[in-house]
């Protein structure tokens, strides 16, 4: 049996469904007349022969249907008259379906609500691509292994630490509070500075521009800064040209390259931060404390 | 007038294909070709008879075309495609094989077993 046989045939029968219903049936009335000739020939009185041959063929529509089901759309029509029969019941009810609708919504809308939530808070809980790789790591005193100690590097100690061979990317990071400045009242902002290498250890799209990117280290640190949705949504009301712009720390200026999506914040633990600045201009901070590092294994 | 005779499941449609293989026809003819043949002894239903016909265009295996009547009418013909031949050769080896079997162990006899 060819399949494309039958596909084609299906395919007229579904696209010219007028044109092949209208065959099957001239083929019906074509097949009764000669039939009919052939009992007057055999001395049946013509009436009496229309009667009798119209009798044998049947209905046009037991033809047609007939015709259908051998093709093997008997299926198709069923399932059509079930939706049909459907909608006219939802048509002829519409009390009964409003409820019926509304309480489809509802329940599908607390089921992805709720999903959504586990999922965020149980599956996925990081806003970090290949968060399951990401490591914090700490010091343990081995006689109070549940006190853990985070440590800070200078850079030279960052830079050999980077080297192990089981670290992938050294992501390291410092968190200072910076004054907003330049917009009337001088206001709270913590900036977060991230090495260079930010955007390829998260994985992050950016909601707007870019991420932090190695080029920032360029000439002792470039004045540019990405911003965290939320603190994006309080200072510009989520102006979109926002990217280009100046912000203001401490009477410096950064330019905007960038605003993460709602989801990203670093960190939970010490904060999400309202700005992200690039790590090479940490020198420049008096009191240089060394950055905080985690690793990528 | 002879006892009519029951065609068993199957075989009607590779009787059409074979009063087809003898030349276009048109679905009446068809009907007409096989009662000739068969000595008026086959009792066809129109609905079975169509059905069968039908299911072998779906297959592929004979293939429908309008054309003109003897009496100047428009009339659905059927004729033979490459793969209904292919089919009908080998329904009849299978057909003819198994009357074969079935005719021999009729005629056995209790001294040959």
């Amino acid at each position: 049996m060819s399949l494309r046989a039958t596909l084609r045939c299906w395919w007229r029968a579904v696209i010219h469904g007028g044109r092949v219903a209208a065959e099957a049936e001239a083929e019906l009335r074509f097949h009764e007349e000669v039939y009919a000739a052939d009992l007057v020939r055999q001395g049946v009185v013509p009436g009496e022969a229309a009667r009798r041959a119209r009798l044998e063929m049947g209905q046009p529509e037991a033809h047609g249907e007939r015709y259908r089901s051998a093709l093997g759309l008997r299926a198709f029509d069923e399932l059509g008259g079930d939706v049909w029969f459907g909608l006219r019941s939802l048509v002829r009810n519409p009390g009964y379906a409003t409820v019926g609708v509304l309480s489809l919504a509802l329940g599908i809308g607390a089921t992805t609500a709720m999903f959504s939530l586990m999922y965020a808070v149980l599956l996925h809980p990081f806003p970090y691509a290949g968060a399951d790789r990401i490591m914090n790591p700490a010091i343990i005193n081995e006689e109070e292994p549940s006190q853990l100690r985070w440590f800070a590097l200078w850079r030279p100690q960052f830079a050999e630490f980077a080297k192990a061979q089981c670290i992938e990317s050294l992501l390291g990071f410092r968190n200072k509070s910076e004054v907003l400045t330049g917009e009337g009242l001088p206001e709270d902002a913590l900036a977060v500075y991230l090495t260079e290498n930010a955007g390829q250890f998260f994985g992050v799209r950016p909601l707007l521009g870019r991420t932090i990117e190695p080029s920032d280290a360029a000439g002792g640190g470039q004045p540019v800064a990405v911003l965290n949705y939320r603190f994006w949504q309080q200072h510009f009301a989520g102006a979109r040209n926002v990217i280009g712009k100046t912000i203001e720390l401490d009477h410096v200026l950064y330019t905007i390259v960038g605003v993460m999506p709602r989801s990203f914040g670093f960190d939970d633990t010490t904060g999400v931060g309202d700005v992200y600045l690039p790590g090479a201009l940490c020198a420049r901070l008096r009191r240089g404390r060394g950055s905080s590092s985690r690793g990528s294994s | 007038m002879p006892q009519a005779v029951e065609l068993p499941q199957g075989a009607l449609e590779m009787l059409i294909l074979k009063a087809v293989s003898l030349g276009p026809q048109h679905g009446y003819g068809i009907l007409l070709r096989i009662q000739q043949v068969s000595g008026e002894r086959l009792e066809i239903l129109q609905g079975s008879f169509y059905t069968a016909v039908y299911r072998l265009e779906r297959r592929g295996w004979i293939a429908g075309q309008w054309g003109e009547s003897e009496n100047k009418r428009k009339a659905k013909f059927y004729s033979l495609t490459a793969a209904g031949r292919k089919q009908l050769r080998a329904e009849t080896e299978k057909w003819t094989d198994m009357a074969g079997v079935v005719a021999a162990i009729l005629r056995a006899k209790p001294e040959e077993i």
